[in-house]
């Protein structure tokens, strides 16, 4: 094992002669930044491209909370469905699923394992390219007049019926799949097999295990939404039908297939939000986060029983009443992890000595909001109520919470936490807590009304409602003008802490980590000299 | 040259043929109307040969843990998948 | 010219080169999980509807070619056999014998294609194929719900030979980098990859055979 530390600090010394001295300035044209195999400038390469599309979404996002202005509907119906289609194909897949684990994940995962690069570095850039090439597919079903069959895709009207750019839409969620699949498995062999001598399993920082737990889930789920989607894609070019219920088939079927993936795509989403939430909370609390192999084991727990609760989509449908009561059991069960995760955090902030940087403003948020947006989610997973919320605003109102609420706020935590680390720089730290709140009261302004909506009826996917609701719904949509209000405010001041912002130190929070012990920014290879994985 | 995970000519032949019987077997099943029997029996030769194929020829004998972990993880899943799955058409209609 | 390195160096993110050959048999294992999961869900499906339908499956598979097939498997299984073989002298070095085993390999994946081709004609000229037009007229018992079967056949096994083609690619690919022998490592390292992608295929088959074409009682 001693010749392998050896070889390691050898090589970095070497490295430690270049002229460079952090990955910023390795090089400053274009070809350097598109030909990247260093995993940090791919983490930039991501954080423009999930910007891109975030504000595509938010875009989408804007049109239908326009609509729903009025109870009549301010757009037709046709134009209604594509716009909540496309909000969420380019939120789902284009920002919320790469969001943290390509940009924070790749930044910092080597770092954090004590790890120059990732297992596959070429593989890492072809992700990215596979990535942006799904995301062109995404911009020419815009051009093609978009797609209106919902994120869903549910059969037979994504097969039988839809005249709009399914399979244009599909082919791009395809291969931004093969994406994940393929960051998936670098960042598991990663993990497997580069953390550095003395680095076990236990040492690990939280963010980490959550990145296992994440990316395991990707590589087990993606493949089977990559395959219904060629399943509709085939049934719609060349007429190999197996949901055609003329044949005999069952579009609930597809339903199982389809959710088999989507369900566990949910903690795809929120446990890289979790893994964040767990750095920042004792950093800012300035003590030892509480429960440490909890945390760790939860992360794997969810992402185990997410696997097996899929059926809660399917309650309404004719799958039968035994399968369901199963799927209800397994979603009650699936919450117990996050639950604990939960006492954990707050276990952490009892007696700390809290500070309440933007970060923490960010995380505390996303406590908060998730454990809002999950316990309504036992509300659904409950059979006789999920009958009654099913396909209403409630539903909307659970997942916006916990992804939202949850994964935008840990992102937007996670960004600004690292941010010193990723730049060198420190963000305008007043306006970064001002817009924090920004962002918690539209936030709460948009979707809280959409419970109240959901328990009194009113369904989603519908361009128009009933006049009674006209007055929550404004409410929703001004919550929507002051959330947008509250992610304008981080891209301004971010943007311009790039060049005018103070100059950072290493550990501008005296935090735990390997990414603190190396510079800000790092070097090309993460560490001028490895460090020592101290016994804790 | 590493020597414990290379399969030697007389083991590939061995594996070879040991599959080809296999497949005389499974054949062989289906002219008998054995019921229930007939597909657990296709299946678990199937079984039978896909072990051969990956403990040989894919070399998972002499692979670590974690591999054999990681290939034995996607038919788990498929398992949850499948019984899961059927947990639903199963018992539809019962009362 | 070609240096004979003496010693296999690593790639610049590992620290030696066990590591190395460690992390991408690793990474294609969880690559093949994922491949697992794909025709997983495929073979859920047939299972769903087999058992839903399992007269008319039964009659359906019936009227598959099994008999070619068989022949099939066994090329199939050939392939695999020297495959390994190419395996053994990619350890070992031998250029000349990759060269001979690898071709033998290309040629049992082009016979396996070329008698599905066939297969895939004949059922035409039956009438078993529900999405052409014209070309469905079978006559056994509910003609209707047996689309649902053809259908997955003709799913299964084009996926998998799609498969095939893409290993046929790579094979060839491989044959062309051990006739130049300019980086014998990277080659050697490109063929155990590469090999456990190609046996894994042959597993696929095997399934498919067994389950299409043998459960029919």
């Amino acid at each position: 094992m001693s010749t392998i530390a050896d070889s390691i600090t050898d090589t970095l010394k070497e490295s430690a002669g270049y002229s460079q001295d952090n990955y910023l300035r390795a090089g400053y044209g274009l070809r350097s930044w598109l030909l990247t195999v260093d995993h940090k400038r791919i983490a930039w390469l991501y954080l423009v491209s999930i910007t891109g599309f975030f504000i595509i979404g938010a875009i989408a996002a804007a049109l239908v909370r326009y609509d729903l202005l009025a109870p009549q509907g301010l757009l037709d119906a046709s134009t209604y469905n594509r716009a909540f289609s496309l909000h969420g194909i380019a939120m789902v897949w284009f920002y919320l699923i790469p969001s943290i684990p390509a940009t924070l994940g790749n930044f910092l995962l080597p770092i954090m394992i004590g790890a120059r690069e990732v297992a596959f570095p070429r593989l890492n850039l072809f992700s990215w390219y596979l990535y942006t090439c799904g995301g062109i597919f995404v911009i020419l079903t815009v051009i093609l007049g978009g797609v209106d069959v919902g994120w869903t895709f549910y059969t037979p009207l994504s097969t039988l019926f839809s005249n709009s750019a399914v399979i244009v839409a599909a082919t791009g969620v395809f291969i931004v799949g093969f994406s994940s699949i393929l960051t998936g498995i670098n960042f598991m062999v990663t993990i497997h097999k580069m953390r550095a001598p003395g680095m076990t399993w236990f040492k690990l920082p939280l963010f980490v295990w959550a990145m296992y737990a994440t990316n395991l889930v990707m590589v087990l789920a993606t493949p089977v939404l990559s395959l219904v989607l060629l399943l509709i894609a085939l049934e719609r070019l060349i007429g190999i039908g197996v949901f055609d219920p003329k044949l005999g088939g069952d579009p609930v079927l597809y339903q199982h297939l389809f959710w088999f993936y989507s369900h566990p795509a949910v903690y795809i989403m929120v446990l890289p939000g979790m893994g964040v939430a767990s750095e920042i909370i004792p950093a800012f609390a300035h003590k030892k986060v509480f429960g440490y192999k909890f945390i760790a084991f939860s992360a794997l727990a969810i992402a185990f029983f997410g696997f097996l609760v899929w059926g809660h989509h399917l309650f309404v449908t004719t799958q039968s009443v035994y399968a369901s009561m199963l799927f209800s059991v397994m979603s009650f069960i699936v919450a117990v992890p996050s639950a604990i995760k939960v006492f954990n955090w707050t276990a952490t902030l009892y007696k700390g000595s809290i500070t309440y940087d933007a970060p923490m403003i960010y995380a505390l948020s996303f406590v908060g909001l998730f454990t809002i947006g999950g316990l309504t989610g036992l509300f659904l997973a409950t059979l006789s109520a999920d009958i009654v919320l099913h396909a209403t605003y409630f539903v909307i109102a659970h997942f916006h919470y916990i992804m939202v609420g949850g994964t935008v706020s840990a992102f937007l935590g996670g960004l600004h936490f690292w941010w010193p680390k990723m730049t060198g720089r420190m963000y305008p730290e007043i306006w970064a807590r001002f817009a924090a709140l920004v962002l918690f009261i539209g936030f709460n302004l948009t979707f809280f009304p959409q419970f109240l909506l959901g328990l009194a009826g009113m369904p989603r996917r519908y361009f128009s409602y009933p006049p009674d609701f006209q007055s929550l719904n404004v409410l929703s949509s001004a919550g929507a003008v002051v959330l947008g209000v509250g992610y304008l405010l981080p891209l301004a001041y971010l943007l311009w802490s790039l060049r005018y912002g103070k100059h950072a130190t290493d550990n501008p929070w005296e935090a735990e980590g390997l990414e603190w012990q190396t510079t800000s920014p790092p070097p090309v290879h993460n560490f001028h000299q490895l460090p020592v994985i101290k016994e804790t | 040259m590493s020597k414990n995970n290379t399969l030697g000519p007389l083991s590939i032949i061995m594996t070879y043929l040991g599959l080809l019987l296999l497949l005389g077997a499974t054949i062989t099943v289906t002219f008998f109307e054995l019921g229930f029997w007939n597909p657990v029996l296709n299946l678990s030769i199937a079984s039978l040969q896909a072990a051969l194929v990956i403990a040989f020829f894919m070399r998972l004998r002499w692979s670590t843990p974690l591999d054999r972990v990681v290939a034995a993880t996607g038919f788990f899943f498929v398992l949850i998948m499948v019984t899961f799955t059927l947990s639903d058409f199963l018992t539809r209609g019962m009362e | 010219m070609p240096t004979t390195a003496a010693v296999e160096t690593p790639y610049e993110q590992f620290a030696t080169i066990e590591q190395q050959h460690e992390a991408a048999r690793l990474g294609m294992w969880f690559f093949l999980a994922t491949e697992v999961l794909i025709f997983g869900g495929i073979f859920t499906d047939f299972t769903v509807y087999h058992m839903l339908y399992p007269k008319v499956f039964a009659e359906a598979s019936r009227h598959l070619a099994w008999q070619l097939e068989a022949y099939n498997t066994v090329i199939l299984l050939t392939g695999g056999a020297t495959m390994a073989f190419v395996d053994y002298y990619a350890e070992r070095q031998k250029r000349a014998a990759i060269l001979w085993f690898l071709a033998a390999t290309i040629l049992s994946g082009i016979a396996f294609l070329t008698l599905k081709g066939i297969e895939y004609h004949g059922d035409y000229t039956d009438g078993k194929v529900p999405f052409i037009p014209g070309g469905y007229s079978y006559a056994g018992l509910d003609p209707q719900h047996a689309k649902l079967f053809f259908n997955f056949y003709f799913l299964l096994t084009g996926l998998h030979a799609f498969h095939m083609l893409i290993a046929i690619a790579l094979l060839v690919l491989l044959w062309v980098r051990t006739w130049r022998w300019r980086q014998p490592f990277a080659v050697k390292r490109m063929i155990i990859i590469v090999g456990m992608f190609w046996a894994f295929i042959d597993v696929v088959w095997l399934f498919i055979y067994n389950t299409l074409y043998l459960i029919n009682r």
